[in-house]
């Protein structure tokens, strides 16, 4: 059963259309990433699934709800993690989870979430001071104190540094394998590669694909580029004439070789054959980003 | 425990923990008493005042209007669009909780402070300066439920439109000024021409002083010292309903 689901989502602001067309479905038990630039309509999409804003048009249904006809039972089974958003300042990360913990029919165990997320030591330490990346743990930590099913998490990683990005990939993990289904809004594409089961791209307000990490990747092309720099002279034609070889470029003394999935073998025997050696050899593969520029005609900008 | 009672009790602690906002508002008002109460003469009866003290006739009312407006119009605010600067009442929009709950727990604790205060400066002025008490206890009560409301009704307006934590305090406290010499705090109500003085009848502020000082003296306030109150109340905090935003 689908425990999201989103059809022909609409939703201007005044004249400026922040989602155009969106339609996606997310299973129940998987992590599944929203992702594309700023301004593309990924928080204008979860806001209406949270029953934040109401859709121009389309449906929307969280679990089997309509999160503006059911919006109490809606927000009691569905955690969020918004983006900037901030509590007072001073209010203990203790307090915090006892008071949200009272807004819910089957809270978490306070306890328990502050050990699972690391801040066991910060129970009576004020929200201002607080580091970036546990101010976003305990914002996580309030996702999960209803007990949710479903959990949506906006931007979760935006602001910290490398380390505490990876431990919080780590914890959407565990709080998958405990058994609820994540909904990942991200404009990383580490992110996004990382941690999702599925993802939808979108961009200025449209889903361009919905697919696997490994999917998108290999459904935009499965070429591959071969660089090095050749120890003696070798003719481009010879290059050309293999039939994995779609491009010979050259930049310097280095040659540049694209092509389909068989290129790194036909150019290093015909390299062999030659009696050139291939010094500073790479090989890049199309990941993600390859696959963004394809979808879209652009690059994700960080 | 309810969500709201939790909800109140944290806008306590909170409101405790910040020092200067519990400090200021209970010192404020006891200096003024204090500092007037030791001035020469303004406890012994006075002609100007129908033989009463001047403590008891405008010191001890307008330490008690003075409080109630510093809390409405400037500390109530600066809270509620703090919260919404940074995102609280947006999140507490994504819970189960309306954001709406979170604006009657800090309600209730401004009010709660403020009668904890108000206790604190008929009390005092009664056993350290022998400050007469209020003579009409009812018409001491109503002024004081009005004039809040009023006061209350306004400062949720200040909260409805000021942008950030910064700007409500800012807009309250340059209200505060107008409202204070048109209401009778400089120039005592009778001392203002008559046009003035029905000024000072109808802003929250110089109304509520003047219902407070006549509730002090043993009568009830005006008609139209009460109905003003009344009408601010409502008109401010129908505005206020309309065009306060969550985020």
């Amino acid at each position: 059963m689908a425990v999201i689901e989103v059809r022909d989502l609409h939703k201007r602001y005044g004249d400026k259309v922040a989602v155009e067309d969106v339609s996606f479905t997310v299973e129940r038990g998987e992590i599944f990433g929203i992702l594309g630039p700023n301004g593309a309509g990924k928080t204008t999409t979860v806001e209406c699934l949270e029953g934040i804003r109401v859709p121009d048009r389309g449906t929307v249904s969280v679990l089997g709800l309509d999160p503006q006809r059911d919006k109490a039972e809606v927000r009691q089974r569905l955690g969020v993690q918004l983006q900037e958003s901030q509590l007072p300042d001073k209010l203990r990360v203790g307090e915090a989870l006892e008071l949200y913990s009272s807004f819910y029919r089957n809270p978490a165990d306070p306890e328990k979430l502050l050990t699972t997320l690391g801040l066991a030591d910060k129970r009576d330490t004020g929200y201002k001071k607080l580091s970036g990346g546990q101010k976003q743990r305990l914002s996580i930590a309030l996702a999960l104190i209803g007990s949710p099913e479903v959990a949506v998490l906006d931007e979760l990683t935006t602001g910290l540094d490398p380390q505490a990005r990876r431990d919080t990939w780590d914890l959407i993990e565990t709080v998958r394998d405990q058994g609820v289904t994540v909904l990942l809004v991200t404009h990383f594409m580490e992110e996004a590669e990382r941690l999702c089961d599925r993802i939808a791209v979108i961009d200025a307000g449209r889903v361009v694909a919905v697919d696997t990490p490994h999917g998108l990747v290999a459904g935009v092309d499965d070429e591959q580029r071969v660089r090095f720099r050749p120890s003696g002279p070798i003719d481009d034609e010879l290059l050309r004439a293999l039939p994995a070889v779609r491009r010979v470029e050259r930049h310097g003394g280095q040659v540049i070789v694209t092509g389909g999935g068989n290129v790194v073998a036909a150019v290093t025997s015909l390299l062999a054959r030659n009696h050139v050696i291939a010094g500073e050899l790479r090989v890049e593969q199309a990941n993600l980003d390859d696959a963004f520029v394809a979808l879209t005609g652009r690059k994700l900008e960080n | 425990m309810s969500a709201l009672t939790k909800m109140t009790q944290v806008e306590a602690k909170l409101f405790l923990r910040d020092a200067r906002a519990p400090a200021t508002l209970l010192g404020l008002p006891l200096a003024l008493l204090l500092v007037f109460g030791l001035m020469p003469g303004v406890n012994d009866p006075d002609p100007k005042y129908g033989g009463r003290t001047g403590l008891a006739a405008v010191i001890a009312p307008m330490s008690v209007a003075l409080m109630l407006a510093m809390l409405a119009l400037t500390m109530f605010p600066n809270v509620l669009a703090t919260y919404r600067e940074k995102g609280v009442l947006k999140r507490l929009s994504a819970s189960p909780v309306r954001p709406s709950r979170l604006l009657v727990a800090q309600l209730l604790v401004s009010l709660l402070s403020a009668a904890v205060v108000v206790l604190l400066i008929v009390g005092v002025g009664r056993l350290a300066l022998h400050v007469e008490l209020p003579r009409n206890l009812a018409a001491f009560a109503v002024s004081i439920l009005l004039g809040t409301a009023s006061l209350f009704g306004l400062g949720l307006l200040i909260a409805a439109f000021a942008p950030t934590g910064r700007a409500a305090s800012g807009i309250g406290g340059a209200a505060l000024f107008p409202l204070m010499a048109l209401g009778g705090v400089w120039v005592a109500r009778e001392q203002l021409p008559p046009l003035l003085g029905h000024v000072a009848d109808v802003l929250p502020l110089g109304a509520t002083l003047s219902s407070l000082r006549e509730a002090w003296a043993g009568n009830w306030p005006s008609p139209l010292q009460l109905g003003s109150m009344v009408l601010v109340a409502v008109v401010c905090t129908a505005f206020a309903a309309r065009f306060f935003r969550w985020e």
